[in-house]
């Protein structure tokens, strides 16, 4: 029976089910008991049996075995013809042959071999096989073997059978009406308390009560149950009261929510707002309002997957304004401020609504543009953001000029994820820097070599000062008017053990990006001293020394300080010192270069100007510095005296030098025809490989010592 | 002479045919002779060894005297005269029988066989003059002989059929004191004297 049927039928039913199965079970079970024991017992009487009938065939074949009279044998065998269950009999010899044997008619089989030493009785499905030892006094002399058929086993089977299953059927039917009638002990009072409880479930009506009167689990069933429905009955009474009261409760606190929920509704507004505006904070610029780092990042992050799944290019333009930090420096910060504004503004109206303009910090913007067909489109727009700058920017009264340097780099050819794309984009602005402002520059991947070469060089020159592989060469000035070493200008050297001299013009850009330029400026400062006061002690007090500053040492707050402390550490007088200044240094910052070169000035230390006329500086921001020298650069130097242009150069230089009460220098003097030029012109204090190219402390000494002027000194005279 | 050399070569001719002849004669005879006298010992053999067993069988199934057991220390088992056992009697040297172990003795003088318990008698002249001597005797007596258990011998073995069969004379067995089993007595082909 399925167990899901089972379940939908009565309890009543289930009842009667149980016990007619288990009873029925319990009874099967004790039949198939009972039938087993007979069957052993029985299978024991016919192997009994047969052992003594076997025995008597043994007894009696002895004599005629042991004298080989087969005719008597057979006789012995004869009289099983009267025993119906015999089927088979043989009179084995001791080599196994058959002396005699016996075979019921219409039995059809083979006599099987037998195992002389064995006696033992095999039961088969419809026979029984029996081996029994033939002995005369003491000594086997033969075997017997009997088959009988099964048929006493099976009749009596047969016979079980039919007695159990009569039984079974008898005890079924007597199980059955008994249970009948007995299930419904338990069957109806479960059945009237179904009754009651259905009809209160329809009429509702909980006033109804299941009348029980046994002590039994039931009994207390229907008591619980009663009692049940009395307390339903109570609250359903007590509910129905309070529902009413409730009611009003609830629309009276309806009307108590609906103002908190507007009064709610107005903070979470609030709240929103702060978050909205902290968000703003967190992603945008104060000053400019433009998206910062941050956004910029997420936004680059963003675009590239998308120009990832669309094969579509992005490109980043990283823009530094030039020259800012002289705005800022020279006219405040407030006026920096304004022109970032301004140009924030500028070069959002200038890119399409997709693209992102956003601020770095300083003077750093960055231009994000997703979506562009080809590089080329990179360079339309940065030409249109230098295009834009090109207006002069009004501010109090003032016009200022401002240029930027752009770089730019292109996904996926320059860089495949955010953090490439910006660092390439930045090394190509600094190549634009480089190649002289205001221009927009594509990055290629030499730069990347060349930057890579640069951190390299940085690597092994922060290990060039802790291994000493810093040298200062010194190069003399002659006065040629006297035949004397005056002075002697510091130059440095870096010899490096793998790759030799290193230019100056080569590490001191590595120096001055990393740093390094500060702590090798004041080593370089206090060398120099030193070795002018060696020379001083040597009795050649006159001998002046000259020091090159880079900007970034300018810049270096305190910088005086060092210089001072360098003079105190060799015990030197400011006078006999000379520091020297690019053009370009000083106008690099321009404010600080006027604060820190007077300091410097009223020390007592002589102030040049280094590489005078190379710059574009105009002559108004010259007269602001407190210079005492000029040294007119070897570029115009070169080509004179054939160069008509550098000799009009030169003698405006040193017109101008005149004029301001400055003192000249000339460097680069390589040969006779350009020391008489400016022999004539009256220049006497002059530099170059004509005399002495930059050479060691050593030899410097060596010269003083002989008064002897290096070189062409007699064919000066 | 022409001719003389020709019979000459005839001759020789003649000569190597006939000793040919004989040869395969020879060959001829020894290859029948030699399986035949061999299959008549054969079956010879097979006769006397069944007829041993017998004999060995006969002493389990008769009874002797308690005194004649008693007495001696042996069981013997002996033969009287010419006998064709050979020495397949000998191999039941050593067995027991009664609880006593088989001897086997070759006589032929009835004086040396008086204290036999079992006598096969062989070719002998005096039959009756034996019989009657070993009358009173608890001696088991047997042989090949014709008419032997008429004469007064108590077993006598018959060919029936080329099987060996037994004639028993009860009454023989009786006067000297032995006696035999049933079983014995159903088995042989007929049995003489009153039982």
């Amino acid at each position: 029976m399925d167990m899901r049927n089972f379940g939908n039928i009565s309890i009543r039913w289930k009842l009667t089910i149980l016990i007619v199965t288990i009873s029925s079970v319990s009874l099967l079970l004790a039949s198939l008991a009972f039938i087993t024991s007979d069957r052993i017992n029985t299978q024991q009487t016919v192997s009994n049996n047969l052992a003594t009938m076997a025995e008597i065939i043994a007894a009696n074949s002895s004599a005629a075995l042991l004298f080989r009279d087969g005719v008597a044998a057979q006789e012995t065998l004869g009289f099983l013809r009267s025993q119906q269950h015999i089927q088979a009999a043989a009179i084995y010899e001791m080599d196994n042959t058959i002396f005699a044997s016996y075979r019921k008619a219409g039995i059809d089989m083979e006599f099987p071999e037998s195992d002389i030493q064995t006696e033992n009785i095999l039961f088969w499905g419809d026979h029984v096989e029996l081996f029994i030892h033939i002995n005369y006094q003491g000594e086997q002399i033969g075997v017997v073997y009997l088959r009988s058929n099964m048929k006493a086993v099976h009749d009596r089977l047969v016979w079980f059978l039919g007695i159990v299953a009569v039984v079974l059927l008898v005890s079924l039917l007597v199980t059955f009406i008994l249970s009948a009638r007995l299930q419904r002990i338990i069957t109806d009072p479960l059945l009237r308390l179904s009754a009651i409880a259905r009809q209160i479930r329809i009429e509702k009506n909980y006033s109804l009560r299941v009348i029980g009167e046994s002590r039994d689990e039931l009994g207390n069933l229907i008591t619980d149950f009663n009692a049940m429905l009395d307390e339903i009955q109570s609250r359903d009474d007590e509910l129905r009261e309070n529902r009413t009261r409730l009611e009003e409760r609830v629309t009276q606190r309806t009307k108590e929510l609906e103002v908190a929920n507007s009064k709610l509704a107005t903070s979470k507004e609030q709240a929103e707002c702060v978050a909205r505006r902290m968000k703003y904070h967190a992603h945008h610029d104060a000053l400019t309002g433009l998206p910062n780092r941050t956004l910029l990042n997420d936004r680059i992050t963003t675009e590239l997957a998308h120009a990832r799944r669309q094969q579509g290019m992005i490109a980043v333009l990283f823009l530094d304004l030039d020259r800012f930090k002289i705005i800022n420096d020279s006219l405040g910060h407030a006026v920096g401020d304004q022109m970032l504004r301004v140009i924030a503004r500028r070069l959002s109206n200038n890119v399409r609504e997709e693209d992102t303009v956003a601020r770095l910090g300083g003077d750093e913007f960055m231009v994000l543009l997703p979506n562009i067909s080809s590089s080329s489109d990179a360079g339309r727009v940065a030409r249109k953001v230098i295009d834009c700058l090109i207006d002069p920017i009004s501010y109090n009264g003032h016009k200022l000029h401002i240029t930027t340097s752009i770089g730019i780099s292109v996904y996926p050819h320059d860089g495949t994820d955010s953090e490439t794309l910006i660092k390439h984009a930045d090394i190509s602005m600094y190549r634009a820097k480089e190649l002289g402002r205001n221009k927009a520059v594509y990055f290629t991947a030499e730069m990347n070599a060349g930057s890579r070469k640069q951190l390299a060089l940085e690597t092994s020159l922060r290990q060039a000062i802790e291994k000493n592989q810093l040298k200062l060469f010194y190069q003399p000035k002659i006065d040629i008017s006297r035949n004397t070493i005056i002075g002697v200008e510091a130059l440095l050297r870096w010899k490096h053990p793998d790759m030799g001299m290193i230019s100056p013009m080569e590490f001191i850009p590595v120096a001055e990006d990393s740093g390094l330029i500060v702590p090798i400026g004041e080593w370089v400062l206090k060398t120099a001293f030193a070795q002018l006061k060696q020379w001083h002690k040597a009795g050649h007090t006159d001998l002046t020394v000259a020091v090159n500053l880079s900007s970034v040492q300018l810049a270096c707050s305190g910088f005086e300080e060092v210089v001072e402390k360098a003079l105190q550490h060799a015990d030197l007088d400011a006078g006999m010192t000379e520091l020297e200044i690019t053009e370009n240094a000083a106008m690099e910052n321009l404010g600080s270069a006027i604060d820190v070169l007077g300091k410097l000035k009223n020390l007592g230390i002589t102030i040049a100007m280094d590489d005078f006329g190379t710059g574009y500086s105009s002559l108004s921001y010259l007269r602001q510095l407190p210079i005492d020298v000029v040294k007119i650069d070897q570029s115009f130097v070169r080509e004179i005296p054939d160069s008509h242009e550098d000799v009009l150069i030169a003698q405006a230089i040193i017109a101008m030098a005149q004029s301001l009460n400055l003192s000249l220098i000339v460097e680069g003097v390589e040969n006779v025809r350009q020391l008489n030029f400016f022999r004539q012109q009256g220049c006497n204090i002059v530099q170059g490989f004509l005399f002495s190219k930059p050479v060691e402390a050593g030899e410097i000494s060596r010269m003083l010592t002989a008064q002897s002027i290096p070189g062409t000194v007699n064919l000066v005279k | 002479m022409k001719l003389s050399g020709h019979n000459t070569f005839m001759r020789k001719l003649i000569a190597g045919i006939q000793a040919v002849r004989q040869a395969m004669a020879v060959l001829l005879v020894l290859l029948l002779t030699v399986p035949v006298s061999g299959m008549a010992d054969e079956a010879q053999q097979t006769e006397y060894r069944i007829k041993t067993a017998f004999l060995y069988n006969f002493s389990r199934f008769v009874v002797w005297p308690e005194a004649t057991l008693q007495d001696r220390s042996e069981f013997s088992l002996c033969t009287l005269g010419e006998t064709l056992f050979g020495e397949q009697l000998d191999t039941l040297t050593g067995k027991i029988v009664h609880n006593k172990v088989i001897v086997v003795k070759h006589f032929y003088r009835l004086e040396d066989a008086l204290d036999c318990h079992l006598v096969f008698i062989g070719e002998h002249d005096e039959l009756a003059e034996t019989l009657w001597t070993l009358r009173k005797q608890p001696v088991l007596t047997v042989s090949n002989a014709t008419g032997f258990a008429e004469k007064g011998g108590i077993i006598q073995f018959k060919l029936i059929k080329n099987k060996i069969r037994f004639l028993i004379n009860t009454d023989a067995a009786k006067t000297a004191g032995l006696t035999i089993s049933s079983k014995l007595l159903s088995l042989a082909i007929s049995v003489t004297g009153t039982r």
